[in-house]
């Protein structure tokens, strides 16, 4: 009996230890789209990605009368 | 959300054309990243100097964050100005949550350049801390609509 105790605890402690990270989308609150991740990791790091968006600025060429 | 929209800085602008003359160069590798929580509000308008205002702290965070370099000012696309920086500002280990970054000229006595906003909290906890720019640019300035 002792012999499988310790088979099964070994078993869990691996199964642990090998949790993958959790890759949480951050969702843009302008966009409703994915912006970047916040990655959980198995001992409560965690890590931030953030992608930012490219400010866009253009001219604007009015169409209207002479002054 | 206070720190909810990005834009580039007018008054800094201005003075590159007015009569101020303002030597911004930003092909320079000097002007800083600087990440804020969301209790920065931001006046394009009438924002002039960068101040440590709602700036994040953590551990391995520096005030006025990190150097932009490999900075250059090209035409991509055709008819366009487009500003872009090959280092994503990257911070580790840290532990703070970050809504936006501004850039400013450190050596132009920290006038602001732009506002990037992140669009929502993002939160590093004894991580790291990665701001990637997009492909398109950090600002682009379309000028033949």
């Amino acid at each position: 009996m002792a012999t499988k105790w310790q088979e099964k605890g070994v078993g869990f402690a691996l199964k642990v230890g090998s949790k993958p990270a959790n890759r949480k989308p951050v969702i843009d609150d302008r966009t409703g789209k994915t912006g970047g991740y916040e990655i959980e990791h198995w001992d409560d790091h965690q890590d931030a990605e953030v992608f930012a968006k490219t400010i866009a600025a253009s001219l604007v060429v009015h169409e209207g009368d002479d002054k | 959300m206070a720190f909810s929209t990005s834009g580039l800085y007018v008054t800094t602008f201005r003075d590159v054309f007015d009569t101020s003359q303002t030597a911004l160069n930003l092909d320079a590798t000097t002007h800083m990243c600087a990440l804020h929580t969301d209790s920065r509000v931001n006046n394009f308008s009438s924002d002039t100097t960068w101040a440590n205002t709602a700036e994040v702290s953590s551990a391995n965070y520096t005030t006025k964050g990190l150097a932009l370099t490999g900075t250059s000012v090209t035409e991509s696309p055709t008819g366009t100005l487009m500003w872009d920086s090959t280092l994503n500002p990257s911070w580790t280990p840290v532990t703070f949550t970050a809504y936006g970054a501004i850039v400013f000229a450190d050596v132009l006595a920290d006038e602001m350049i732009c506002a990037v906003a992140f669009g929502g909290p993002y939160t590093a906890t004894a991580g790291t801390f990665t701001l990637t720019w997009n492909t398109l640019g950090i600002f682009t300035i379309d000028l033949t609509p």
